[in-house]
């Protein structure tokens, strides 16, 4: 199976059905406030438990595509993001609609959108089988320090302080480590609960941080209601004369997001604030940036778009997540019985192609359904919060519980909605948390592997040269936030680096 | 959310990580000592709970010096902002309440799966709704909608297992 015939393949009436249908429930649930990709597909996951894996992961796929997309409609119109990825799109969407030009600000939105997705998509097609073949190369010191510098990634490039994404990321691996260890079958840390022989499942703990700690946030502020601004007849749809001008940023936020998606952990939120930073550095008119700029726009939703596919990379080719959603598509794939990593292109190569090829008609049918349905989106997103606050966790209760069939997990939601909760009150971010928990399992595995071949010796860390790399890129990480810092304290006081 | 209230957030977050990292610690003395290879099952929780316990208290330690600095707050005593009124924390407090309970009677068998879900989505919505009249109506349409509808969909579309 190869690229072009599993791209015929999805042709098919069946698979396109599951395709057009992800795409357009990510769409309508990204414009939902409170709502997110990431609760849409945790949701939906255990709803797939018996349909076919292709089927049910080209859903997922298309699913996270149109969420993301999505996310720019209330973020526009009603100046809340629909995903956190779209924060950055509120800063200039939003002043350009209530400005009058509402159609013009999601016209822009919804045509970059498509065109990071399908830069994305480019690269993800042409970098994965090379990548594939490379990381079969890859022993056990290599995935360690990949796994170590992805932690440290997400960490130092999270909202807020580092420290605190530090310890969300220490805190998703410690809450990794009970139940029944693959390396020696020891079992550990169940405290004497026999629930716990088989750890924290992933797929409760995951509705419990994205789902259920996002329901007792809303539950919060369900007293807010957000002033709406209303679309006029204009059209949504941008003729390509109309992007004169802004093809260089176009292609710079793409390349950028496409790029910060590879890096394994990173989210779209952050590939969003990168490529407005590049925009605005580079902008002829940088003070117009948060105003209502076309080029602020432009950069920060290509940049999210083209994230998604960019993170897709390493989670096709090494089965290492990259980004917190791709974790929930990791937990898709370990639920099919699909094993993640390299040799996933290789035993199931018609999995690995599908989902590339989802990915590239999901941008497609993105564009149609977006441009053809945001006004019928626009008057109907607002959903009054009392009524699904309790359905939704009423989905996950069944998700959870379909899981296991032990209510013990629809506890283990509740549990980590609070813990979810209350870190977040604490401004400590839960992307770092939930890529912690996914990636130890292959971080301690790989760790203890390449200590029995090199029996006992961590020398082969900093002897094997990709591993070495992997670890200075983590260390640099680690440690540049602190040699910032120093630099701005000498800078204060005055004290010169050089003698002139 | 006022500097104060990260404060206490991170005061309480920090204090309890160190807590439940105490307990893994304490936990992992009861884990063997390796057989196969030269690490063992204990030394990774080991050395992750005690990283989560040194960053826990740092965190802890920034939430108290926060809570020390006087806040520049341009409000006048007594008076609420409108972001804060629009707050409601018992209502979410009463939610996970509900949520706690929907799951105590369906874990102990008490109530089936579609009468715990009309139960608990009709409070739910009444209580989120602010007890309108209009509100309970449509939230217990909604509860027989998910209840019953529900438990058809998922166990005869969807071949899910349900609590009973």
């Amino acid at each position: 199976m190869d690229f072009l015939s599993t791209f015929v393949a999805l042709l098919a009436p069946a698979p396109f059905f599951y395709i057009l249908l992800g795409t357009a429930a990510g769409v309508f649930v990204g414009a939902v406030p409170g709502m997110t990709g990431g609760m849409l597909i945790a949701l939906t996951l255990p709803l797939t438990f018996y349909m076919d894996s292709t089927n049910a992961l080209i859903m997922l796929v298309a699913m996270y595509v149109g969420s993301v997309s999505g996310g720019m409609i209330s973020a526009t119109l009603l100046r809340m993001p629909g995903t956190p990825s779209s924060i950055m799109t509120t800063f200039d969407a939003y002043p350009m609609a209530r400005d009058g030009q509402p159609e013009r600000a999601l016209g822009i939105g919804i045509g970059a959108s498509f065109i990071g997705g399908i830069t994305a998509g480019v690269v993800l097609v042409v970098l994965s089988p090379p990548l594939s073949r490379w990381a079969m190369l890859l022993g056990p010191w290599e995935y360690f320090t990949m796994v170590l510098m992805a932690l440290v990634l997400i960490a130092s490039l999270s909202h807020g302080s580092m420290l605190k994404g530090l310890l969300a990321g220490a805190l998703g691996m410690l809450m990794a480590t009970p139940g029944l260890n693959p390396t020696d079958a020891q079992m550990r840390l169940t405290f004497g609960w026999h629930e716990l022989d088989g750890g924290f499942h992933l797929l409760p703990v995951l509705l419990g941080i994205f789902v259920m700690s996002q329901l007792i946030k809303e539950a919060v502020t369900i007293l807010q209601r957000p002033k709406r601004l209303q679309i006029g007849k204009g059209s949504v749809f941008l003729k390509p004369g109309e992007w004169a001008g802004h093809w260089v940023n176009l292609l710079r936020s793409s390349v950028i997001g496409t790029f910060i998606g590879i890096l394994p952990g990173v989210g779209s939120s952050i590939s969003s604030m990168v490529a407005y930073a590049a925009a605005k550095a580079s902008s002829k008119t940088p003070e117009r940036f948060g105003t209502g700029s076309e080029e602020g726009i432009i950069a920060s939703e290509a940049g999210n778009n083209a994230n998604v596919g960019g993170a897709l990379v390493p989670l096709v080719t090494m089965g290492i997540p990259g980004s917190p959603i791709d974790a929930i598509l990791l937990g898709a794939l370990i639920l099919h019985n699909l094993q993640p990593g390299p040799l996933l292109f290789i035993n199931n190569p018609e999995i690995v192609w599908s989902m590339i090829n989802a990915y590239l008609i999901a941008n497609v049918l993105m564009l149609i359904i977006m441009v053809a349905t945001v006004r019928a989106i626009a008057r109907i997103m607002y959903v009054e919060r009392s009524f699904l606050l309790p359905t939704v966790f009423v989905f996950c209760v069944v998700g959870a519980y379909a899981d296991s069939s032990e209510i013990f997990d629809a506890w283990v939601v509740l549990g980590f909605g609070l813990l979810g909760f209350f870190l977040e009150r604490a401004k400590i971010p839960l992307g770092p948390f939930v890529i912690g928990f996914v990636l130890t399992p292959i971080l301690e595995g790989q760790l203890r592997s390449g200590l029995m071949l090199s029996d006992g010796s961590y020398l082969p860390m900093v002897t094997r040269p990709v591993s070495l790399l992997f670890l200075l890129v983590a260390i640099l990480m680690l440690f540049s936030p602190m040699l910032g810092t120093l630099r701005r304290r000498r800078a204060v006081l005055g004290r010169p680096g050089k003698q002139d | 959310m006022s500097e104060r209230k990260i404060g206490y957030a991170e005061v309480g977050a920090g204090t309890f990580l160190v807590v439940l990292s105490g307990l893994v610690f304490a936990e992992t003395r009861d884990i063997a000592p390796p057989l196969y290879d030269p690490l063992g099952s204990a030394a990774i929780p080991q050395v992750v709970a005690l990283v989560v316990a040194g960053m826990a208290a740092a965190v802890a330690l920034s939430g108290i010096r926060r809570l020390r600095v006087p806040e520049a707050d341009a409000s006048e005593p007594g008076v609420v902002s409108e972001a804060q009124a629009a707050t409601t924390p018992e209502q979410a407090m009463l939610f996970v309440a509900l949520c706690a309970v929907y799951l105590v009677v369906m874990g102990v068998g008490l109530v089936p799966f579609a009468w715990a879900s009309l139960v608990f989505v009709t409070a739910a919505g009444t209580v989120l709704g602010q007890r309108r009249p209009a509100a309970a109506a449509i939230a217990l349409l909604l509860g027989v909608l998910l209840g019953f509808g529900g438990k058809y969909v998922f166990t005869h579309v969807f071949f899910l297992d349900l609590p009973q």
